[in-house]
């Protein structure tokens, strides 16, 4: 398994010094703080898991892999934990970036870098989560358009609303007085979201006939 | 030794009107084959080539019927037997953006093949492979028998005992073509055991200890070349196969 997960890793690599300098330039543009940037660097990372997928089914990847001395599960658990080691690398490089974004323009907030930058990689953590079995069953293709449409989707829903008037801030006061608890709640939702959905890549992929 | 006993693998087909229909890809197939031997896995596209060898090696389950391995059952010990198999298909892509090294270190890695030792192999492999000169080049740069030849390497690189080669050398020309059947060749000086499916009954004859012709997923004959050919009064396995087919009363363009 341990190869499996050096294998995307190397993947990974081939196209991180590209992925480091868009995150340096975005790091340099977002001029409102933080939030932006956080999210950018964590998206950045999924993409970058995302054309592992890519990697593997454009060189018909999974019947060789199946003859590895691997069991079958090891490859849907190689892809899981190259995802949060690939992602943990990339929250903590633009925490990184953000404190010295921070001290340059004076305003550095390390608490408030921590908390966006960790439920940045929540809501991308929450995305692949849901879109990894999709990508198991269907193919890439499918699952990025999934992705697609899924977080342009909430933005276009998000832009309607406001557009029509709707008060979209009842929703986030209500939010916010369950602050206290959420703040617990959603990461240990999101951790048993990513086991389930590992649970269901699992089984879609020891199913799947090549 | 490699044994299989009454192998099947069931699919199910769906038609124009959306009807599903169940078949054997291939039905009962049983046969063994012993070290340093090359059996030849010969038939028409879609006779069950590829599945049986998928299933032997592990990429497919199969729906009944046992492999095992120098008496070591597939299921239950299907981890180190894959460490004794390597598998070569003539579909696969091999990872283009890496160099061979890179592709070879990959694979040794797979196979916990121990770092020191890795590098030894894979000088030795570039050396006996004439890859040298292009061992630090993308593979997506070389030419179709250059790549050949690294896919051979990448198989060679943890030092099976067993190679399953589909189709290996479809689709190549005689030059790259050659590089597989010398690859054959010397690898069975070495006693490995290799199961080689092909459509090219002439490149069988040359380097099969022993044929198992297959058509729609049954053993319709099998046995040294030279009994095949003298049991369908025939001078080469391309007229035997079709001698057996039309003694089946069945249509090769079917």
């Amino acid at each position: 398994m341990i190869g499996l997960i050096k294998k995307d890793l190397f993947i990974v690599k081939r196209n991180l010094r590209s992925l480091l300098l868009i995150i340096l330039v975005f790091s340099f543009l977002t001029i409102n703080g933080q939030s932006e940037f956080s999210f950018f660097a964590v998206y950045m990372s999924a993409v970058l898991m995302m054309s592992t997928f890519s990697y593997d089914e454009y060189n018909k990847s999974d019947a060789f892999i199946r003859t590895l001395p691997n069991g079958r599960s090891d490859a849907v658990k190689a892809k899981y934990i190259s995802t949060l080691i690939i992602e943990i690398a990339s929250v903590l490089f633009s925490v990184l970036l953000s404190i010295i974004s921070g001290i340059l323009k004076n305003n550095l907030n390390i608490m408030e870098i921590l908390e966006i930058s960790f439920y940045s990689w929540l809501g991308i953590l929450l995305v692949q989560t849901i879109f990894y079995p999709i990508i198991y069953k269907f193919g890439i293709e499918k699952g990025r358009i999934g992705i697609f449409l899924s977080v342009f989707g909430v933005a276009l829903v998000f832009g309607l609303l406001s557009k029509l008037g709707i008060n979209i801030n009842i929703a986030s006061n209500i939010l916010k007085s369950l602050e206290d608890i959420l703040v617990y709640l959603i990461p240990i939702g999101v951790v048993i979201l990513f086991l389930v959905s590992y649970k269901i890549s699992k089984k879609i992929y020891s199913n799947k006939e090549y | 030794m490699l044994e299989v006993t009454d192998l099947k693998k069931k699919f199910v087909k769906t038609d124009k009107k959306k009807r599903r229909t169940e078949f054997y890809a291939d039905n009962g197939i049983t046969f063994k084959a012993k070290e340093g031997e090359v059996i030849g896995i010969l038939g028409p596209n879609g006779a069950g080539k590829t599945t049986l060898l998928r299933m032997i090696g592990g990429i497919l389950e199969p729906t009944s019927g046992e492999v095992t391995f120098d008496s070591l059952g597939f299921k239950k010990n299907e981890l180190e037997i894959k460490k004794n198999i390597a598998y070569l298909s003539g579909n696969t892509k091999i990872y283009n953006t890496l160099t061979c090294y890179e592709l070879m270190r990959m694979c040794g890695e797979f196979y916990d093949v121990e770092a020191s030792s890795l590098e030894k192999r894979i000088k030795n492999i570039s050396k006996i492979l004439n890859m040298e000169d292009f061992l630090y080049n993308k593979i997506g740069n070389l030419s179709t028998g250059q790549t050949q030849r690294v896919n051979i390497a990448r198989c060679m690189v943890h030092d099976p005992k067993y190679y399953i080669l589909d189709e290996a050398t479809s689709g190549l020309d005689i030059l790259s073509s050659q590089v597989i059947i010398d690859f054959i060749k010397e690898e069975k000086k070495k006693n490995k055991t290799i199961l080689y499916s092909t459509h090219y009954m002439e490149e069988a004859e040359n380097i099969c200890d022993y044929v198992i012709m297959i058509n729609k997923g049954v053993i319709i004959k099998e046995g040294t070349p030279d009994k095949v050919k003298k049991d369908t009064k025939t001078t080469n396995l391309r007229d035997a196969f079709f001698a057996l087919i039309e003694r089946n009363g069945e249509d090769y363009n079917e």
